[in-house]
């Protein structure tokens, strides 16, 4: 956490992050996303991981997470992150 | 590019256990005439008894995402509704979410948290907990989460209060500013309550102001009893007639003269000196002024132990009990009873002993950025858990404007808000939460400060 350094948004990027994984999981008009970047300076943690969460309509919440900021995941991370999910075929 | 800026639609969080006025609440809020369209999720054993296409279903789904060692929980249902709902956000003015009577409602608040896209069309506006006068005692001396609903409210709604003497709901109020001394309390019958007063709260709104209940500024001290007594050169005794512990710490400092002021320019001192190792007092040894803190054992039928005073003077005892609690009494060399000039009761003896507190804390002065950084971070991640809510003002040199922030367990926001101008720089800060330790607290933002 960093509560006073320079706070950059990443809006943009997460909304990048959004489309690719509505595009990649084809959601409907009742499913829904987010995405969430999370900081964190312990040493065992990434110190950056962007986290989706996918409710879908009629389903459990899952997660997926890229161990990136946003503003450095390309759709080819996040078709991974959901693939090993299990949540788009490999 | 979009510059008309889309309104934000406000969402309350109703919470209160099963007979509280939750749903007397709502179908009031739903069939009164107040001018707004409201969005109701209802819990999925709600009772709203009013047909109305903005009467949303939901099935609780609570989702823990773990993320080193962040560690959040969100509603996955909420996710649903919320994303479905922000696509006709044109049908209605505000959304309201009751919670069941027994959740926690963290996991609902942090379902904001999680994503920006969200935050841009939707306004947490506040947590409105409502309590039955009449019942609430029973819950929270049965209930963690009667005593967590309380903690994270921003308006609470005592309802039923016809149920009620008007003392005991005095005593009621008193045992809920304990557990949260930011919110406000309304107090009604039959959940009468002015909308206005519900909704449109604005109690995650940083840039109002913080409004703690005086009484939780006050310092914690780890002592609970002092008194200062004037003492002649000689050998005196301290008798303890109770043995509520095997053993109790007790301090004793020279003071300037027998008053209030002076014994206040020593209770730093004191805090600081009650922070130490104790020294186990032997059977043949005295208490001396200055001599650091005392471990007196306490036998059953009564304890004396000596206190040297080589001077004449005024002398500040100080006891980690309540000198009642201990049945103390104070005697001169020549076995003379000795009334104390001053006598103060610390912390007032806690009837109740409810996990859930709030600490506020106030001090003028500028906080080091960077220590407050640390400060913070490492006291969120290792006490996000049980820290409810924090919210806080401050002051950080070199920083022209306040610095507001707010936080729901580890997650945490803040930003630079108005400037200071003529007001005077001081800080405020509350923290909401289970088993929080104000000398802990105290000490750390105390560290912060230039």
């Amino acid at each position: 956490m960093n509560l006073f350094g320079q706070r950059r948004s990443n809006r943009v990027e997460l909304a990048r992050v959004k489309s690719w994984a509505t595009e990649l999981l084809d959601l409907g008009p009742d499913d829904s996303l987010t995405a969430n970047e999370l900081a964190c300076d312990e040493p065992d943690c990434p110190p950056h991981e962007t986290v989706i969460l996918l409710a879908r309509s009629g389903e459990a919440t899952v997660q997926a997470k890229v161990p990136k900021p946003a503003v450095d995941i390309d759709r080819s991370d996040l078709q991974r992150a959901l693939e090993e999910k299990g949540l788009i075929p490999q | 590019m979009n510059l008309i800026k889309t309104p934000k639609i406000p969402v309350t969080v109703l919470t209160g256990f099963l007979g509280s006025g939750k749903t007397t609440l709502l179908n009031r809020i739903l069939t009164e005439q107040h001018g707004q369209k409201i969005a109701v999720i209802e819990n999925e054993f709600g009772e709203v008894g009013i047909d109305n296409d903005l009467v949303i279903d939901a099935e609780e789904e609570i989702f823990e995402m773990n993320n080193g060692c962040i560690c959040c929980t969100v509603r996955g249902d909420l996710i649903r509704i919320l994303g479905q709902l922000m696509r006709r956000k044109d049908r209605f003015d505000h959304i309201l979410i009751e919670t069941t009577g027994l959740a926690d409602p963290g996991p609902v608040i942090q379902t904001f948290f999680v994503d920006e896209e969200m935050q841009d069309h939707l306004d947490l506006d506040g947590v409105v907990t409502m309590v039955d006068a009449g019942h609430i005692l029973l819950h929270l001396d049965e209930s963690s989460e009667a005593q967590e609903q309380i903690a994270f409210a921003d308006v609470i709604v005592l309802n039923k209060i016809d149920l009620v003497e008007s003392d005991q709901l005095d005593e009621l109020e008193k045992r809920i500013r304990r557990l949260n001394a930011a919110a406000r309390i309304h107090r009604v019958e039959n959940a009468s309550v002015p909308v206005r007063e519900v909704v449109g709260v604005g109690g995650f709104d940083m840039t109002r102001g913080l409004e703690i209940d005086p009484d939780l500024l006050v310092p914690g001290y780890p002592f609970e009893w002092l008194g200062v007594y004037e003492l002649e050169p000689g050998r005196h005794s301290l008798v303890f007639d109770q043995d509520p512990d095997p053993s109790v710490n007790v301090l004793v400092l020279p003071v300037d003269s027998a008053t209030d002021e002076a014994v206040d320019r020593r209770l730093r001192e004191a805090t600081i000196a009650f922070s130490d190792r104790t020294e186990p007092l032997g059977a043949d040894d005295s208490i001396r002024p200055d001599g650091g803190l005392a471990g007196v054992a306490l036998a059953t039928g009564g304890t004396s132990v000596a206190i040297d005073i080589k001077q004449a003077g005024s002398y500040a005892v100080f006891t980690e009990h309540g000198a009642e609690e201990l049945g103390l009494q104070l005697l001169s060399a020549d076995g003379q009873l000795v009334k104390p000039a001053v006598d103060r009761q610390i912390a007032p003896d806690h009837e109740h002993d409810d996990t859930v507190s709030s600490v506020g804390i106030e001090a003028d002065g500028e906080l080091d950025p960077e220590r407050l950084n640390e400060w913070l971070g490492t006291l969120l991640r290792e006490k996000g858990q049980d820290i409810f809510r924090s919210k806080g003002v401050l002051a950080i040199a070199g920083m022209e404007e306040r610095y507001v922030f707010q936080g729901v367990h580890m997650l945490m926001d803040g930003q630079s808000d108005r400037p200071w101008g003529s007001d005077e720089r001081t800080n405020r800060l509350i923290f909401i939460g289970r088993n929080l330790d104000r000398i802990e607290l105290e000490g750390g933002f105390n560290s912060c400060l230039t």
